[in-house]
C-alpha cells in the first residue's frame, strides 16, 4: 500500500504540475511571445510542448500504476515490480526535464544539451512498461488475482 | 380500417424515408465524384505547370526546404524577402495582376487577361511566331492571336511580369503588360524600361533571367528546345550558401551538429558569408550585382554557370568596368565589346564609369574608396536575414550609423555644413544616380559632390538633388565656398534656373527621369518646395520616353496639388495633353522666381518651360537594367 500511495501522491502532483506548465504555454501563446513563437524559437516551442506532454503523460502513468497495485495488491511483491516503480519514477523525472531544459537554450534548430536527459528518461519509461507487463501477465498465468 | 390506415401510413413513411435515404445517397455519390474530379482537374493543372515550368532540382543542391529543420529563424527570415519571391509559378497566392477578363491594348492587337479556377490565362500574339518572324524579317502585323496559360512570375515588390507556356519544351516568353504593383494597373512591359520606343519585344526568361533569378539555372540552350533546369526558384538559401547536399548529409549526425555548435568554427561544408573577408563576401553578391559577363557565354547558354558560392568570381565572370576606370590590360577585352556592343557602357554607366542602372551595385562598390580599403562588403549595412524586406538594410544602416563607424570626425556640421539631421552621409556621398524600375536609387560608388564631374559626365550632383530649387551656380558657391572647389564655367540657364529644372526639361532620357523622380522626393520637396515642379512634371508627361512618364506621374501623385487627377502615362497624347493642361491649371501661384520658372504672375513661365524642352537632348538613351 506504500507503493500505491507513492505513486498516487505522484501522479497527481505531477499532473497538476505538468497541466500548471500547459498552462503557461498557453499564457505565452496568448501573449504572443517572441522567445516562444518565433519560428526560429521553433525547437523551443516544440521542446517545451513535448515537456508538457510527457510530464502529463507520466502523471497519468503514475496513476494507472497505482491503481494497478490497488486492484491487484498481491502484484506489489512480484519479481520486477518495485523496480519498474523506480524505473517509472526516474524516468517521470528525467523525460520531462530533459525537453524543459533542452527548450532553454537551443542551438539554432537543435535542442540545447538537457534533452540528452531523454534517450535515458524514454528508456527507463520502457523498462517500467516491460517490467509491469512481464509481472501482471505472470500473475495472469497463475491465476492471480 | 384503422390498422389498415396505420400500416398504409407506415409504408408510406417508410418509402419517404427510403427515398430521402436515397437522394441523400446520391447527392453524396454526387458531390463525392465533383471532389474527385475537381481533385483530377487540380493535379492535372498542376502537372501542366510543372510541366511547363523549369525542372527543379540539379546535382549537389537540396533546396530551401532541406534548411529549414535545421535553421528555422534564417528559413523563416528568408521567406519574407523579396528574393524569394523573385521567381514563382503562377498561382493565387503569387499572382498579384488583376486577372479580371479585362482586355488591354498592345501595339499588335488586343491583349486580354483573365482567371480561369486556379489558372491564369492571356489572350496574346503568338510570341513564337512573332520571335520567329522577326528573326526572318518578316512583317509583324499578320502575327496570329493565341491563348496562352500563364505559368511563372517574375518579381513581388515593385512590379510583376508574367511568363506564358511554350508549346514545346520548357521555353517562358513574357506576356508584353506587366503589372506595376503600387499603382494597381498594367503597363505595357516596354513602358518599364528606359530606351527609345521600339515595338514590342519577344523576352525569353531561359537565356536571361534565369542567370540571377533562380538558384543554378541551367539553361540547357539546345537549338529551339529548352531543357531549362534550376536548383530553385528564386534567390534561396543555396545561391549564397552554396549546393547544401554535403552540408546536410554530414549534419544528419546530432553529434557532429552539436561539436558544430559547440566549436563555433567556420563549417568547411557551407559557404557563410558573413564569415568569408569582405571582398569575397561582396563578390559573392557581386555575381548578380555586376556588370559581368560569363567568360563562355556557349557553355552558359548549355549548362550553366559553374560558379558556386565562394568561388573566384573572376574564374567565370568578366567583371566590365569602364576603360577611365579599368587597368591597361583590360583595355582590348573592353575594345573587342564595344565593337561588338558599342553601347554596352553607355547603357549602364555615366560617362565616367560610375554605375547608372540599378541592380549592378557590386560594380558601384569595388570603384569606392571605402572598398578599397578591404572592410567594406555589402554585409557592412545590408543583411539578408531580419531586416526589413525593402532595401535589407541592417538597423540603423539606413543613416549615418553605416558611415561613422569609419568617419566619426566627419559626421560633423564643421565637415558637412549642414544643421544635424539636415542631410546625411549618403545625402552627399551616395545620391541617387542609378536609374531602375521607374525609380532612382542610391548610387554604391560612394564618392562626393564634384560640379566639374557633374559638367562633363551629365550625372547630377548630390546638393542638386536635394536642393532642386537651386541653379548650378548656388552649388559651385558653396562648394567654393566649404570645400575650395573651384566654381565651374556656367551658362546663363545655368546660373538662373533651378538644375533639376533643367536636367528635367533639356537633360538626356536618364536624366529625364532621375530629375522628375527627384521633383517628387520627399527629402527634396521638403528642402526646395513641393508645388512649383507640377507645370514641369506635366511637362513630362508628353516625352517620347514611356518610362520617363511613369516616373514624372509618380512624382505628381507625391504632390498634394495634383491629388484627385488620374493620369495615364501610357494614354494617347491628346488624352495626356489634356491632363497636363489640367495639371497646369493647378500648380499654385507664388512669388516670380526664374529658379523655379515661375513667371512674373507668379504662375508657371509656361513659355520658358516650352521653349526648354524643345531644347531636349534627344539622343537614344537605352538604359539595361
Amino acid at each position: 500500500m506504500q507503493r500505491v500511495r507513492l505513486h498516487l501522491r505522484l501522479g497527481w502532483w505531477w499532473l497538476a504540475l505538468f497541466v500548471a506548465v500547459g498552462v503557461g504555454l498557453e499564457a505565452l501563446h496568448g501573449m504572443k511571445v517572441g522567445a516562444y513563437l518565433d519560428l526560429s524559437q521553433a525547437p523551443r516551442r516544440h521542446m517545451w510542448t513535448l515537456a508538457h506532454a510527457h510530464g502529463t503523460l507520466v502523471g497519468l502513468v503514475h496513476l494507472g500504476f497505482a491503481a494497478t497495485l490497488h486492484a491487484w495488491p498481491g502484484l506489489a511483491e512480484a519479481s520486477g515490480v518495485r523496480l519498474a516503480s523506480r524505473c517509472l519514477i526516474a524516468a517521470g523525472v528525467l523525460l520531462p526535464l530533459g525537453f524543459l531544459l533542452g527548450g532553454v537554450w537551443i542551438l539554432g534548430g537543435d535542442p540545447g544539451l538537457g534533452v540528452l536527459l531523454v534517450p535515458p528518461g524514454g528508456l527507463l519509461l520502457l523498462a517500467a512498461a516491460l517490467l509491469m507487463a512481464r509481472a501482471v501477465a505472470r500473475g495472469v498465468e497463475r491465476g492471480d488475482p | 380500417m384503422a390498422g389498415g390506415c396505420t400500416l398504409a401510413r407506415v409504408a408510406g413513411v417508410t418509402k419517404l424515408g427510403l427515398s430521402l435515404l436515397a437522394a441523400g445517397g446520391l447527392v453524396l455519390a454526387g458531390l463525392s465524384v465533383g471532389a474527385r474530379l475537381q481533385r483530377g482537374g487540380e493535379a492535372r493543372s498542376r502537372a501542366e505547370l510543372l510541366r511547363a515550368t523549369p525542372l527543379q532540382g540539379r546535382a549537389e543542391y537540396v533546396g530551401s526546404g532541406a534548411c529549414v529543420a535545421c535553421h528555422p529563424g534564417e528559413h523563416a527570415s528568408w521567406s519574407a524577402t523579396y528574393h524569394r519571391t523573385m521567381t514563382q509559378r503562377a498561382a493565387p497566392a503569387t499572382v498579384q495582376g488583376a486577372f479580371d477578363g479585362r482586355r488591354l491594348n498592345g501595339v499588335d492587337g488586343e491583349y486580354r487577361v483573365e482567371r480561369r479556377g486556379d489558372e491564369y490565362w492571356v489572350r496574346m500574339v503568338d510570341p513564337a511566331d512573332k520571335r520567329a518572324r522577326a528573326e526572318a524579317g518578316a512583317p509583324l502585323t499578320v502575327a496570329p492571336m493565341v491563348e496562352r496559360r500563364v505559368v511563372m512570375i517574375t518579381g513581388s515588390h515593385h512590379m510583376q511580369v508574367y511568363w506564358v507556356a511554350a508549346t514545346v519544351g520548357r521555353t517562358l516568353h513574357a506576356f508584353p503588360f506587366a503589372w506595376l504593383i503600387a499603382e494597381g494597373r498594367w503597363v505595357p512591359v516596354e513602358s518599364t524600361l528606359l530606351r527609345p520606343p521600339e515595338g514590342d519585344v519577344v523576352y525569353t526568361w531561359n537565356e536571361v533571367c534565369i542567370a540571377c533569378h533562380a538558384v543554378a539555372g541551367r539553361p540547357g540552350v539546345a537549338e529551339d528546345l529548352r531543357d531549362t533546369r534550376v536548383a530553385e526558384l528564386g534567390i534561396a538559401c543555396e545561391a549564397c550558401h552554396g549546393p547544401g547536399e554535403a552540408h546536410a548529409a554530414r549534419h544528419r549526425d546530432p553529434l557532429r551538429r552539436y561539436l558544430q555548435h559547440w566549436s563555433g568554427a567556420a563549417d568547411p561544408s557551407i559557404v557563410q558569408p558573413a564569415r568569408l573577408p569582405a571582398p569575397a563576401s561582396a563578390e559573392l553578391c557581386g555575381r548578380c550585382h555586376s556588370v559581368g559577363l560569363f567568360h563562355d557565354e556557349a557553355a552558359w547558354r548549355r549548362d550553366g554557370d559553374s560558379h558556386r558560392a565562394g568561388d573566384d568570381l573572376s574564374a567565370t565572370q568578366r567583371l566590365v568596368r569602364h576603360p577611365l576606370r579599368a587597368s591597361r590590360e583590360e583595355g582590348p577585352a573592353i575594345d573587342a565589346l564595344l565593337e561588338q556592343d558599342p553601347d554596352f557602357l553607355a547603357g549602364r554607366m555615366w560617362s565616367d564609369g560610375m554605375v547608372r542602372v540599378t541592380g549592378r551595385e557590386y560594380s558601384g562598390l569595388r570603384e569606392s574608396a571605402c572598398f578599397a580599403g578591404g572592410e567594406l562588403s555589402c554585409l557592412s549595412c545590408h543583411r539578408m536575414h531580419g531586416a526589413p524586406p525593402d532595401d535589407q538594410l541592417a538597423a540603423g544602416m539606413d543613416g549615418d550609423a553605416a558611415c561613422v563607424g569609419c568617419h566619426a570626425g566627419e559626421a560633423s556640421a564643421e565637415h558637412s555644413h549642414h544643421s544635424p539631421g539636415a542631410a546625411g552621409c549618403m545625402d552627399c556621398h551616395m545620391p541617387h544616380t542609378t536609374y531602375g524600375l521607374l525609380g532612382a536609387m542610391r548610387s554604391h560608388l560612394i564618392d562626393r559632390p564634384d560640379l566639374a564631374l557633374t559638367l562633363t559626365t551629365g550625372r547630377p550632383d548630390a546638393c542638386s538633388l536635394c536642393h532642386i530649387d537651386r541653379p548650378l551656380a548656388w552649388t559651385a558657391e558653396a562648394l567654393a565656398r566649404w570645400y575650395g572647389h573651384e566654381r565651374p564655367e556656367l551658362s546663363a540657364l545655368q546660373t538662373e534656373v533651378s538644375a533639376v529644372a533643367l536636367w528635367a526639361l533639356r537633360g538626356d532620357a536618364g536624366q529625364r527621369a532621375l530629375a522628375a523622380w527627384h521633383l517628387g522626393w520627399g527629402p527634396a520637396r521638403a528642402v526646395g518646395g513641393g508645388d512649383w515642379q507640377v507645370a514641369i512634371l506635366a511637362a513630362l508627361l508628353m516625352d517620347p520616353y514611356a518610362a520617363v512618364r511613369h516616373v514624372a506621374a509618380r512624382a505628381l501623385r507625391r504632390l498634394p496639388v495634383s491629388a484627385g487627377v488620374e493620369i495615364d502615362p501610357d494614354g494617347s497624347v491628346e488624352a495626356r495633353a489634356a491632363v497636363r493642361d489640367v495639371l497646369i491649371g493647378l500648380q499654385p501661384r507664388g512669388a516670380a522666381d526664374p529658379a523655379r520658372l515661375r513667371g512674373a504672375d507668379g504662375g508657371p513661365d509656361a513659355a520658358a518651360i516650352r521653349r526648354l524642352n524643345t531644347e531636349r537632348d534627344e539622343r537614344p538613351v537605352d538604359l539595361r537594367e
